[in-house]
């Protein structure tokens, strides 16, 4: 083979040495740190933005956490007052109804209060206008013929019969 | 740009791999054994034979190493 | 053309100079050499020259091969490892560009000479050898010891572990050299049939040289990516001493 006549080894590992050597030198020098510096450059920025974008996530997500805390802590608030509403309208319907009862409970005492008193202010002024009368027509019939004494007597006994007659 | 990715090329790039892992041990071994035998003992053809064999060995433990290095990274 | 499929691989002084005694002449896979810096040095400037969040092609490619670098050293050595980025991304680069130009029919590959792979090897095999020892002191010959070695296998194991690390860097080279020069001679011979069996046969062998083409194009990548990873390996075996990947079963 070719490739093992060793008198051309010491001149291949010569330049080869140099011609590597000169090569490090130039990439070390102009094209490593440029591509160097966009790649992390480039790598910088997306996990830049890959953090950004998980940072709005987190962000959004807190949000909605709270907006959801808000939502169920108004809807609890509006229960409390609607219970609470009810609560009272019950309240106010039975007080309404027990003193509408009492009311009419009242009323209606007067009324048979009023009647009872009428009614026996009326059995009086009977009672006396009668007598009057009786004692007056009486008095007419007797004064002709009877004494006091008579008379008396029988307009008690006129009386008696009318107030009998009257309870009965 | 990864080449090793590709199946066919990685089985092949990795069959080569193993088969000069065993001959340049063995080449090694056998001419270390040479070594021996003519410059140090005078022990034409032991140290050969034994440096033969040691480079088996040693091949087939770089072989090893090279599969397990590509098997688990 | 009927010539050996190995003649693509012969060198010929073209100039002829000597450095000291040393022979540093000029030759076909030397000039290949410089263009390979030439076209790597010249393409990675480009594309680093236009500093656009969002890339053009070319910016893009190369952005590519530099994340690909990048994650490679990061997954296999972590942090720490990106001080040897420059010298792993030069290397891929190098042996990536020398593969790529060399399939450019009438051109070198500059990775098919042994020498060259070994070159490369056993300067990253030194590297991460003189590394181990400047972190972790004389501990570091404890990687000839595997953790877990009973006493008796102790004598045994240290010269397999030897020739096993000794091993690695020739694997390496032979790994990198063997392919680069399979797959030329597999081109050269096809070619050479697709032009003596003329129009009527000719297209069965043609047709496999376009296929081992898309072929040898997939292996020029393949190939300058496991060189660089296993620099990586090997480097971050020096950082982490009997790694967790090392003899985890």
């Amino acid at each position: 083979m070719p490739q093992f006549e060793s008198h051309f080894f010491s001149s291949l590992i010569f330049w080869e040495i140099v011609s590597f050597g000169i090569l490090l030198f130039i990439l070390y020098k102009y094209a490593f740190p440029g591509i160097l510096s966009v790649l992390e450059e480039r790598e910088k920025k997306i996990k830049d933005s890959l953090e950004q974008a998980e940072h709005h996530r987190s962000e959004a997500e807190r949000r909605l956490k709270e907006y959801e805390a808000k939502l169920s802590a108004a809807g609890k608030e509006a229960e409390a007052i609607l219970s609470a509403a009810k609560e009272r309208a019950q309240r106010l319907l039975e007080e309404n109804e027990q003193r509408l009862t009492a009311e009419a409970e009242r009323i209606k005492g007067d009324a048979t209060r009023e009647i009872e008193q009428e009614r026996r202010k009326a059995v009086q002024d009977i009672r006396t206008q009668t007598t009057e009368l009786a004692l007056m027509v009486a008095e007419k019939v007797v004064q002709r013929s009877l004494t006091e004494a008579d008379q008396r007597k029988f307009a008690d006994e006129a009386l008696e019969a009318l107030s009998k007659s009257y309870q009965r | 740009m990864a080449p090793s990715q590709d199946p066919l090329y990685a089985g092949l790039g990795q069959a080569v791999r193993i088969a000069t892992d065993l001959l340049a041990a063995l080449i090694v071994g056998g001419g270390l054994g040479w070594v021996c035998d003519v410059y140090l003992f005078d022990s034409t053809p032991w140290g050969m034979i034994g440096g033969l064999v040691l480079g088996l060995v040693a091949g087939m433990r770089n072989a090893y190493r090279s599969v397990q290095r590509w098997t688990n990274p | 053309m009927e010539e050996s499929p190995l003649h693509q691989f012969e060198l010929e002084n073209w100039v002829p100079i000597s450095l000291g005694g040393l022979d540093i002449s000029i030759n076909k896979a030397v000039v290949f050499m410089w263009i390979v810096i030439a076209v790597a040095a010249v393409l990675m400037i480009m594309a680093g020259s236009s500093r656009k969040l969002v890339p053009g092609k070319l910016q893009s490619l190369a952005e590519m091969m530099v994340d690909f670098i990048r994650s490679m050293i990061l997954d296999t050595m972590g942090k720490e490892g990106m001080r040897f980025f420059p010298l792993i991304a030069t290397l891929f680069l190098f042996i990536l560009f020398s593969n790529l130009i060399g399939l450019i029919p009438g051109s070198y590959t500059v990775t098919s000479q042994i020498i060259v792979t070994a070159v490369f090897s056993f300067v990253v095999y030194g590297i991460s050898l003189v590394l181990g020892f400047m972190l972790h002191g004389a501990k570091f010959l404890g990687i000839l010891v595997p953790p877990g070695t009973p006493g008796w296998l102790v004598p045994l194991m240290i010269p397999i572990e030897i020739i096993s690390q000794v091993a690695r860097p020739v694997s390496l080279a032979v790994r990198l050299f063997a392919n680069m020069t399979a797959g030329h001679v597999m081109l050269a011979v096809l070619f050479s049939l697709t032009i003596g069996g003329g129009l009527l046969i000719g297209w069965l062998p043609f047709a496999f040289t376009v296929a081992i083409y898309g072929l040898e194009f997939g292996i020029a990548f393949i190939q300058a990516y496991i060189f660089s990873i296993l620099t990586c390996v090997y480097l971050g075996d020096a950082f982490h001493l009997h790694g967790h990947d090392e003899h985890a079963h």
